[in-house]
């Protein structure tokens, strides 16, 4: 007695789980194919919010709903999802934006950014978001991802189960048909829906800027070479004398250029030289008097000749008679 | 018989609720062959985004950073003459919670006034660690590969990168930065002054 009893009342609470699977299974199919279909006739896009860079308007994990709309209808303010070079979704606030033919080029930014986008978006048309749902995202990243399925593929089985061993139990054979009918055309319904309605996932892309400025940089000053000098060299009582110019190093890594000028001007002898002397040569065969020239030596870095020291050493010299020889003067 | 009508009303119910998979759960399916990337669980971002330089404290978001480190020429013996290259390293935090790729642009800096004449200095971008060069004319070098060409610093903003570069969440990316004066850099430039500014952006990279 008390037996068929707790039988009965296990009977009675399996029916009760049952009924109420069953009825908010049913409840929850009919409002998915709804917004399928509503997002498919209606042309919504659900946008998945990813990152929070739109953040406190829109959090991450947030379920969006967006419709396009040309490019002639979005305003600064606006909340437009659009894809970036790279081919991502970005959803962020119309900060500004630049109309070129029938085009817009949209300048966006999150609202936790501090800076704009890098890249600007030219659109012919974008997805507005009309609204969202806060959390809801993350139901259907989890519907949608691999135990999303395998939970979907139970249910499936669970409910095909169901429909089998209720139809053994009492369905008449027509009754079966018109289910399987009812369950194509449900499945075709969804479906289609679906391929409309897919949720995007939307980076709201966080983006940061740090700026650097460096230390200053100085350009080399080319020190000059000092204490320049001459003595003569070599020679005869007076003639077949060399003038032997020397100066102090300007450093490791310098060259340096000599120059030898009249007096009256005339630059005589252009030369470089890695050395800290310069024996002067008489070019001056020319001339049959004695001359007196000027010997400048400039310091450069070695390799770079346009670099010359600003600072020089100069020392007058002579070219004797007939040219022979040079001497210190 | 109540019982016989409710077992009669289970398939339909049952139909129905079919619904949530197929209107819901087959979005995820079905759209693989959408032309763009859908819904795929488990990498939702919150937090921050936050690109710093050199070090994870000193700098974050939109605050200038003036690294000193970067210098050159206080004396004549360090200063660099034409075709000379100096190089500096520099690490690219990624100290918030996504991972981020950033491109980089350098421009004149304000302070000191920039003295030298426009593309007497030049910048480039390398990967790894500085190479020192002792010797003259000083041609120092870096580890890795060019991350983008050379620049010459004139009055427009120069890219430094030739792709944007990815650094993880808590990573960082060790750039060799070069700044050399350019062997064609004329005379006027002897004892000219000037800095450089760099700007870093970050932009959220996809998973």
């Amino acid at each position: 007695m008390s037996g068929s009893r707790k039988a009965r009342g296990h009977v009675r609470t399996a029916r009760f789980w049952r009924e109420t699977l069953l009825n908010v299974g049913a409840a929850l199919g009919v409002f998915c194919l709804l917004t399928a279909a509503a997002a498919a006739i209606f042309g919504l896009t659900p946008l998945v919010f990813r990152s929070g860079s739109m953040s406190p308007t829109i959090e991450t994990g947030a379920l969006a709903v967006a419709k396009e709309v040309p490019a002639s209808e979005i305003g600064v303010g606006d909340i437009v999802s659009v894809t970036n070079r790279a081919g991502v979704r970005v959803t962020h606030r119309v900060e500004s934006l630049q109309p070129f033919g029938s085009q817009v080029e949209l300048t966006l930014k999150g609202d936790a950014n501090g800076v704009t986008d890098a890249e600007t978006y030219p659109v012919s048309s974008a997805d507005r978001v009309l609204f969202s749902i806060p959390y809801a995202g993350y139901a259907v990243g989890w519907a949608t991802g691999p135990i999303g399925i395998f939970v979907g593929g139970v249910l499936v089985a669970c409910i095909g189960f169901v429909v089998v061993s209720s139809r053994k139990r009492g369905g008449s054979r027509g009754g079966g048909v018109r289910k399987a009918t009812a369950l194509a055309v449900i499945a075709v319904v969804g479906i289609g829906s679906a391929v409309g309605a897919a949720p995007r996932s939307t980076m709201a892309s966080f983006t940061d800027s740090s700026d650097m400025t460096t230390g200053s940089f100085t350009g080399l000053t080319v020190p000059g070479p000092t204490n320049i000098d001459c003595n003569e060299t070599g020679g005869i009582v007076g003639a077949f004398s060399t003038a032997h110019i020397t100066w102090t190093s300007a450093g490791a890594n310098y060259s340096y250029q000599v120059s030898v000028v009249h007096s009256n001007g005339t630059s005589l002898i252009n030369t470089t030289t890695t050395a800290t002397t310069y024996d002067m040569t008489s070019p001056l065969l020319g001339n049959l008097g004695a001359v007196t020239v000027t010997v400048t030596v400039r310091a450069f870095p070695t390799g770079v000749q346009s670099w010359l020291s600003n600072t020089s050493v100069a020392r007058t010299a002579k070219t004797r008679a007939l040219g022979l020889g040079t001497a210190c003067s | 018989m109540s019982s016989h009508r409710d077992t009669g009303r289970v398939p339909v119910r049952a139909v129905l609720s079919l619904g949530i998979v197929l209107g819901f759960g087959a979005t995820s399916t079905m759209a693989y062959w959408a032309d763009e990337a859908v819904m795929t669980s488990g990498s939702f971002t919150g937090g921050a985004m936050d690109l710093r330089l050199n070090t994870s404290n000193a700098q974050g978001t939109d605050i200038g950073y003036a690294n000193t480190a970067i210098t050159w020429g206080g004396t004549s013996a360090t200063a660099l003459s034409p075709g000379e290259r100096k190089a500096f390293s520099l690490s690219v935090n990624n100290v918030g919670n996504p991972p981020f790729t950033y491109t980089a642009t350098v421009a004149k800096g304000a302070s000191p006034a920039y003295g030298f004449a426009d593309s007497a200095l030049t910048v480039q971008f390398y990967a790894g660690t500085v190479t020192a060069d002792t010797t003259y004319p000083q041609t120092d070098s870096c580890s890795g590969a060019a991350l983008g060409t050379e620049q010459s610093i004139d009055g427009t903003t120069k890219s430094l990168l030739t792709t944007a570069q990815r650094v993880e969440a808590g990573s960082s990316q060790a750039v060799c930065v070069v700044v050399g004066v350019a062997s064609g850099a004329g005379n006027t430039n002897q004892g000219k002054v000037g800095s450089l500014s760099f700007a870093f952006a970050a932009t959220q990279a996809v998973s």
